[in-house]
């Protein structure tokens, strides 16, 4: 990941602009990019994309011994990676991913316990933040919530005298991790100490280093909070942040559920797609956006500048023509298992099994359609 | 003499899916599903050599990182790295780009069966992304050799173990075939530009895996060129 440099009339640019409530990718001050939420084929695998953003995160688990502290509790370490090795900014999303998942006890600790003081699973959530273009934490914080809603882990029981079996999925059905609530972390920028700016670009991101990181529940709960850069200038911003990331939190949980429920019923039928069904052919050259998408957001963006929208639509990839076509191997559903005795190695082409099926995507099949909605 | 009876031939390969171009701060990456694997790679190079005493005055030099799904890098994503990196630099004209470095970042994502073969697969579009000049495509062929010696290429194995990071649970999975291949060509000659196996097989089972593998990644080539005619007509 190469660091982009900034330059004296960027920052000056982009601090006029804001003066002036514009944003340099047409977005309102209070508007976020487009997210998007794809689950792999194993339990626990995510990636969580807001615009450019894009992070992954996975859940595993092993059983360990408690904390002596804690004989009755399960454990939770989160992991962050950002490049190839770990650096400062990852230490602070670690940080600030800890207190919101970890100390606001949205866990059910106490249900990851097998044996009292003996016996506990060890939860890991593994971040990697595959791309920044800004607003990395709140990226994050998403993955790793959606991640953890998704994870399943083997069930288990415990026959007496200390000794308990794990069942493999095929004997008992893997169990969910119990959440009280879904934190969610939403990152404002503060220009000049009392501008905030939702889901800050990477470039503003670096013309203010002043963020204010608010982590909120669907319930209006604020979890936790974290203000960088600057002092308080206005006693009302906490307030007024506050309200806005529980509105946006709130969507995003709403939109964090259809995505699992999603999933889940792709699953039930056998069609768990895993991460394929984020692939399209579009965004080829990564910078490409369709006319379509820019008359979107210039709609969004009305006059009022007072006005809030927030706008949670598709990723911007999913936003494709339907005469685009994926690239997909489909193999015949062959009968592999059936015949398994007498065949000789000998080329016959039609037993070339492999077809150069040029597959529709069907982007009607998903269901979080556009939703604007203006808040007053 | 090669003929084996119990033998199966199926040239079926998972589908797989790709796309590039998927992060805007590499200068080459993909993302790739190959049936029940699947990872993002991203190129960035040639750049500046981050370590002076990794500076090369005839070559770039390479260096690959790979991540696990779940829990710290180890042992065996090391051995990964150095085959990966191995394998690169036969592809890459590495000596078009001295006293550089050349970075390759591996994300595995899904991990089935043949997720070594698909993160090769991976690299080599990647590496077509990022525009970096190289000698041949390759392309990597997964095949397992089963209990009844039967060859299978690129089985679909849908493994029930539920995701754990501790590494010694990872080393004792995949047990369920006699032994496993992954073999890489590259597309001048087709001919093997490495080999990866596992397990106890017999001269005449690696000859034929060699084999079907061999037509195998006839398709992996073709994919190669419909993905980069695809490509071709937007940019």
């Amino acid at each position: 990941m190469k660091d982009p440099i900034l330059s004296n009339n960027e920052r000056a640019f982009v601090e006029k602009a804001i003066a002036e409530k514009l944003r340099i990718d047409k977005r309102g001050l209070n508007e976020f990019r487009n997210l998007a939420i794809f689950y792999g084929k194993n339990y626990g695998s995510v990636i969580a994309s807001l615009g450019e953003t894009k992070v992954f995160a996975s859940v595993s688990c092993e059983v360990s011994t408690p904390k002596t502290t804690r004989p009755n509790e399960g454990t939770i370490f989160i992991n962050v990676e950002m490049g190839s090795q770990q650096n400062e900014p990852c230490i602070v999303v670690t940080r600030i991913l800890e207190r919101t998942i970890r100390e606001s006890n949205c866990i059910d600790l106490e249900s990851l316990c097998i044996v009292a003081e003996e016996k506990v699973w060890n939860l890991r959530v593994d971040i990697s933040i595959l791309n920044n273009e800004g607003n990395v934490i709140d990226c994050a914080c998403i993955a790793a919530v959606s991640a953890l809603a998704h994870f399943r882990r083997p069930d288990c029981t415990a026959s007496g005298d200390g000794e308990f079996t794990i069942h493999k999925s095929a004997e008992k059905d893997l169990i969910p991790i119990v959440l009280h609530h879904y934190p969610i972390c939403v990152n404002y920028a503060l220009f000049e100490g009392k501008t905030p700016i939702a889901d800050p670009t990477i470039l503003e991101e670096r013309v203010t280093n002043a963020s204010l990181i608010l982590a909120v529940n669907a319930y209006k709960e604020l979890c936790s909070i974290h203000l960088t850069g600057v002092s308080l200038t206005s006693p009302y911003l906490i307030q007024k942040c506050s309200d806005m990331a529980a509105e946006r939190a709130k969507h995003i949980v709403e939109y964090i559920k259809d995505a699992l429920e999603q999933d889940r019923i792709d699953r039930e039928n056998g069609q768990a797609k895993g991460f394929s069904q984020s692939i399209k052919l579009t965004n080829i050259p990564s910078n490409f956006t369709d006319t379509q998408e820019i008359d979107q957001v210039m709609d969004t963006e009305n006059d009022g500048s007072g006005e809030l929208e927030e706008v949670m639509a598709d990723e911007s990839f999913e936003k494709i023509d339907s005469d685009t076509v994926a690239s997909t191997w489909t193999k015949e559903e062959s009968d592999e298992s059936s015949d398994s005795d007498v065949q000789v190695i000998e080329e016959s082409p039609k037993k070339k099994g492999i077809i150069n099926v040029m597959e529709i995507v069907d982007t009607s099949s998903d269901d979080e359609e556009k939703e604007t909605i203006v808040l007053n | 003499m090669l003929k084996m009876e119990a033998d199966k031939e199926i040239l079926n390969l998972k589908p797989i899916t790709a796309e590039m171009n998927i992060l805007s701060r590499s200068d080459g990456s993909v993302i790739i599903t190959q049936g029940d694997s699947s990872c993002i790679v991203n190129v960035n190079g040639p750049t500046e050599v981050v370590s002076m005493a990794n500076m090369d005055m005839n070559k770039a030099y390479m260096e690959v990182s790979y991540r696990p799904r779940c829990g710290i890098p180890g042992v065996n994503e090391r051995y990964k790295e150095k085959i990966i990196k191995n394998i690169c630099e036969t592809v890459i004209l590495t000596a078009l780009y001295p006293k550089s470095q050349i970075n390759i970042q591996i994300q595995e994502m899904d991990d089935g069966s043949g997720i070594f073969a698909c993160v090769i697969n991976a690299c080599n579009v990647a590496l077509l992304n990022s525009g970096i000049e190289m000698r041949s495509t390759m392309a990597a062929v997964h095949c397992v050799l089963d209990d009844k010696d039967n060859l299978i290429i690129d089985p679909i194995d849908y493994s029930d173990d539920t995701p754990t990071f501790s590494r010694i649970q990872k080393a004792v999975r995949n047990s369920k075939y006699k032994a496993d291949f992954t073999f890489v060509f590259e597309s001048l000659k087709e001919s093997v530009i490495s080999v990866n196996t596992n397990g106890n097989f017999t001269i005449h089972q690696y000859n034929n895996a060699q084999k079907l593998c061999k037509e195998a990644s006839k398709k992996i080539f073709e994919f190669y060129c419909d993905l980069a005619r695809k490509y071709a007509n937007v940019i």
